[in-house]
């Protein structure tokens, strides 16, 4: 069960126990496996793991882009109280765009290339709301200044193909945000982008949060656009959450061997002379997840009941949630030994 | 746009120029079988042959001839129209040595027969392939995915002739016995209902074996474009599912579509050749058949240019419609 | 064997004194034409892909590049391994110009420098195993007998199962196809390998496995790197000496803590301000974020003056107006000049260490 602690704020999103398991001819793909999280309002909630730790299928499942007659799901994904997971898919369909948006990682393909952008953003208005091709394009207009882009006059009738890659993804916003969603889901909003340009959108989405007053669900793969802007990170590793916990406590004092594995794996540009510390190994197969705890195959720390006991999703005294057998005065020690062996101290 | 489409008339120009003097050198150093001797009639003398000869030009280099070709072609051939050959006029494309007709008016009485042959049918497996094609895709791995699919092989499969051949006989004096579609073309203008009868066993024949390429293409694409991340855009927006295919899947799959229809409607007007044989139309494909077997030089130069125009003014519609449909065509 | 080219006498590049460079570039340009037209073509722009760039690399150190896409670092990459042809400018490898060398007499340089690529997917032939692809270089080249022997070592040498010689590479993941494009570079005993975004599509934790292979590689083989790629905190990790490329130029080189902690060049700065920092990262150099205004222009038309002044946060400071930058920034192109000793940087202002970027904030 998800803590109800951290962060003050209307509870807009509350994952329970989620699994999304995806049958296939060479056996059972479980994307998401037992996952479960809140989001509030105001709260920029950062989710961030590899490729293939489930991150985007929970968010595509919450939208119901999954294709449900291809997935077995289970688990309860309430968003302001309602299950989504038991409204039908015409049901779903007033909730997607109009109170749940959502951004995605290549703006370059999230727009539709032979639409006007002015035009596909007008659809956005018209299919929530019964409003006048002037008012939808009034308001269209209001939404492409909010976001900054210049012009939007004349930009409003350009083509996808003549915006820049920032451009497009400060267009996807917009539409976003056509009809006050309660919470946008942005999926890795930057990793197409520039570095310049990629600071240029994580402002934005900020501004945007506050400005909107909504929850913001961010997924990444970059640890650094995590610490840059998120509230709460949870940490995913084979469908399942292997870490949740305030952002300065998850970079401060982090519980799970896993983020320290990704910690210490990140190269930083203020970084002298440390070095990084990887995880041995390749992420496993989510047909073939290991037995126990996902991660004990790569784990230094493993221990006797680590490939066979699956730990629990709790807080074991560090002060949240973690999914790890050791002690929490273990953690202590481990994560104190990794910062000499870091820095190159002793090794 | 406007100058676009001025360069690209220019070109298809030149391309049907240099079309029609391949045409030329081919059929000149093609072996034998003298066209004056046949146009002469039956035991000609020599010098009626010579005379024969001199008239069509047959004395000449294959410069001179192709030069004689193109100013006839330009100012048109009336003035030195033959005896007892009716027809001439502009552009002239001179006479057939089979039948000693004009070319020109060949055309024109066979020209519609094809065009009402080949628009019917492309209309009619433009409509049939595309629904079969979307359902395919929409329903893929159903029991109507692999119906539509099991169609689209027999159709591709099956050779004309024989389902024209087949045809004839469910629906003709063998079988059925329905009059209105017997073989044989009727003038639209004298009976439209009957021009339409005859036509509808040759449109189907012809539309089945394209619509099974068209469905299997359309459905294809329509897979491909429905995994596009923009389709996942319109779909998080909110937009109902019938509307995220025909508006935004649709019209990025049917592009490649647009390429392939205007090519093969261009193709069939130089003549669906066994369809016509089969339903007795008499139209261009017919025509050309038959004058290339007997060396009919002007027939067979008069065919490739309607082809060559028809290729050029497709593949312009085509490019047209294509800038139409994908803006980023328009502008680079 | 060797034509030796006259050291050139250019101190731009950023070279340490007394030490003979293995690769120097001089006045490095490429431009792409842009055609219109399908039998008569005539060019309608030209793409400045690379303009004018000097750099030298040493041996035994590893030159980062970085920039943002279209800054032309891949195409300098190219150009040095002369995959392209530069449109103008020398490139010296060993002390050889090879600018104009044919593909013969590239033939034995060839095998002195070798590149990584990006993609570790679409770079391996999907029908080759491991074993063809890493002794690949040994048949072409015609030099190893026991091709087998001398693979496997490579694969130990590189993390990769000796045992698995005869699969393919589709078998493989990401991490480790990676490793095989590694033992594939090293084969012939390259003395510069040019890394082209060798771990951007990679996972963070096997990109830390790879960069530290890359490392202990440079250590055990004596190597030479060019190491290229967007991503700032991967560059520092690895590289001695960086070069930051903005609209075809080098706009500042240097050794990589010195730039880090205290750019020169207002484009270097706004680039490390604009990387989301880790948590706790507010030690020295670090500044207040300048989120730079609008996109990069196009490389078919750069802008007058220096590249970067339309864009720039320090010319605005300079004449202390958002909407005006001095003349001399928006008519003449600053030359890469020595700011500090080994710190070359193209600005007519150069930011002074710790003077603030923004002109809000300074107002």
């Amino acid at each position: 069960m998800a803590p109800e602690r951290g962060f003050q704020g209307e509870t807009l999103l509350d994952v329970r126990d989620l699994k999304v398991h995806f049958p296939t001819p060479d056996g059972v793909v479980k994307a998401v496996d037992g996952l479960s999280f809140t989001v509030h309002r105001g709260e920029t909630f950062g989710i961030v793991g590899e490729s293939g730790s489930g991150k985007s299928v929970t968010n595509l499942t919450a939208l119901g882009l999954v294709n449900r007659k291809a997935a077995q799901i289970e688990g309860e994904v309430l968003f302001k109280g309602r299950d989504l997971l038991k409204l039908t898919p015409g049901e779903l369909r007033h909730v997607r765009g109009k109170e749940l948006a959502m951004i995605f990682q290549d703006p370059f393909a999230s727009l539709h290339p032979m639409y006007r952008v002015g035009d596909q953003l007008i659809e956005a208005v018209k299919v929530h709301s019964n409003v006048s091709k002037k008012q939808a394009e009034e308001r269209v207009l209001e939404l492409l200044g909010a976001v900054g882009i210049p012009r939007p006059r004349e930009r409003f009738r350009d083509y996808p193909h003549q915006f820049s890659g920032g451009m497009r993804q400060r267009a996807m916003i917009a539409m976003a945000l056509t009809h006050n969603p309660d919470i946008l889901i942005a999926d890795e909003p930057t990793t197409a982008l520039d570095v310049t340009v990629q600071a240029q959108i994580l402002e934005l989405i900020d501004h945007v949060k506050r400005e909107f007053d909504i929850g913001v669900i961010l997924i990444t793969h970059d640890l650094g656009v995590i610490a840059d802007v998120s509230q709460t990170v949870m940490v995913m590793y084979a469908g399942r959450a292997m870490e949740l916990a305030p952002k300065d406590e998850l970079f401060r004092k982090p519980l799970h061997p896993y983020t320290w594995g990704l910690l210490d794996s990140m190269p930083r540009i203020a970084q002298k002379g440390t070095r990084l510390l990887p995880i041995e190994g390749a992420p496993p197969s989510l047909i073939n997840v290991p037995p126990g705890c996902a991660f004990h195959p790569r784990c230094p720390h493993r221990f006797q009941p680590c490939d066979r006991e699956r730990p629990a999703f709790a807080d074991r005294g560090g002060g949240h949630p973690e999914a790890c057998h050791l002690t929490i005065e273990d953690k202590r020690r481990l994560w104190a030994e990794r910062d000499a062996r870091r820095l190159g101290v002793a090794v | 746009m406007g100058r676009y489409v001025i360069r690209r008339l220019l070109w298809a120009a030149l391309i049907v120029f240099v079309v029609t003097l391949l045409t030329f050198v081919i059929f000149y150093v093609m072996p034998p079988g003298d066209p004056a001797i046949r146009f002469a009639g039956k035991q000609p003398t020599e010098a009626t042959i010579r005379e024969v000869r001199e008239q069509l030009g047959l004395d000449k280099s294959l410069p001179k001839q192709y030069y004689t070709f193109v100013e006839r072609l330009v100012t048109g051939d009336a003035a030195e129209c033959p005896q007892g050959v009716e027809g001439c006029g502009w552009p002239g494309l001179w006479i057939s040595y089979d039948s000693r007709t004009a070319v020109r008016q060949e055309i024109i009485e066979r020209g519609p027969r094809t065009i009402s042959l080949a628009l019917g049918g492309a209309i009619l497996w433009l409509v049939l392939g595309v629904s079969i094609g979307i359902i395919s895709a929409l329903k893929r791995r159903s029991l109507a995915d692999r119906l539509a699919m099991g169609f689209a092989l027999f159709g591709i499969s099956a050779p004309v002739f024989w389902l024209g051949l087949l045809a004839l006989f469910i629906f003709g004096s063998e079988g059925l016995g329905i009059d209105a579609f017997s073989t044989g073309y009727v003038e639209f203008s004298s009976d439209p209902v009957g021009w339409f009868s005859h036509l509808v066993l040759p449109w189907s024949v012809l539309a089945l074996l394209y619509a099974a390429f068209y469905a299997r293409m359309t459905r294809g694409n329509l897979i491909d474009t429905l995994g596009e991340d923009y389709i996942r855009t319109a779909r998080a927006k909110g937009l109902p599912e019938r509307k995220v295919i025909m508006k935004h899947g649709l019209r990025a799959s049917l592009t490649p579509v647009v390429t392939m229809f205007g090519m093969d409607i261009a193709l069939l007007i130089g003549g669906a050749v066994i369809t016509e044989t089969v339903f007795n139309l008499q139209g261009l494909g017919n025509f050309a058949v038959n004058s290339a077997a007997s060396a009919d030089l002007p027939a067979v130069v008069g065919v490739t240019l309607v082809l060559a125009v028809a290729v050029a003014v497709m593949s312009l519609v085509v490019d047209v419609v294509y800038a139409y449909l994908d803006p980023r065509v328009r502008y680079s | 064997m060797t034509e030796i080219v006259e050291p050139s006498g250019a101190a731009r590049a950023g070279r340490r004194s007394g030490e003979e460079p293995l690769v120097s570039v001089r006045n490095l340009t490429k431009y792409f034409p842009i055609t219109r037209g399908i039998i008569f073509q005539r060019e309608i722009g030209r793409v400045h892909a690379v303009e004018d760039v000097s750099f030298d690399i040493f041996r035994g150190e590893t030159l980062g590049l970085v920039g943002e896409s279209g800054s032309g670092k891949s195409t300098t990459a190219r150009l040095i391994t002369k995959l392209i042809e530069s449109t103008s400018g020398t490139v010296s490898f060993d002390g050889q110009e090879i600018t104009k060398h044919s593909r013969r007499q590239m033939r034995p340089i060839r095998r002195e420098m070798q590149m990584i690529f990006q993609d570790p997917y679409s770079s391996l032939n999907p029908r080759q195993t491991i074993g063809q692809i890493v002794g690949a270089p040994y048949v072409i080249q015609k030099t190893e007998r026991n091709v087998k022997r001398r693979v496997q070592e490579l694969m130990d040498r590189v993390g990769l199962n000796p045992e698995h010689y005869n699969r393919y590479s589709h078998e493989f993941s990401g991490g480790q196809r990676q490793r095989i494009g590694i033992a594939r570079a090293l084969a012939l005993n390259p003395q510069l390998i040019v890394c082209d975004e060798p771990v951007s599509a990679l996972d963070v934790s096997i990109q830390a496995q790879i960069l530290n292979l890359l490392r202990s590689l440079q250590d055990d083989f004596n190597l030479t790197y060019l190491f290229i790629s967007h991503d700032l905190g991967v560059v520092r990790y690895v590289s001695d000496r960086i070069a930051v490329m903005y609209l075809g130029r080098i706009v500042e080189i240097g050794s990589a803590s010195d730039l880090y902690d205290n750019p020169r060049q207002p484009y270097t700065a706004a680039l490390l301000s604009a990387v989301p920092k880790g948590y706790g990262e507010n030690g020295a150099g670090a500044r207040e974020r300048v989120v730079l205004k609008g996109d990069v222009p196009s490389p078919v038309d750069p802008p007058p003056g220096c590249v970067f002044h339309p864009r720039c946060p320090q010319a605005r400071l300079v004449s202390g107006r958002e909407d005006e930058v001095p003349e001399k920034c928006r008519t003449e192109m600053p030359p890469l000049g020595e700011v500090d000793s080994g710190r070359f940087a193209a600005c007519w202002y150069p930011v002074q260490p710790g003077q603030p970027l923004d002109l809000a904030a300074k107002a």
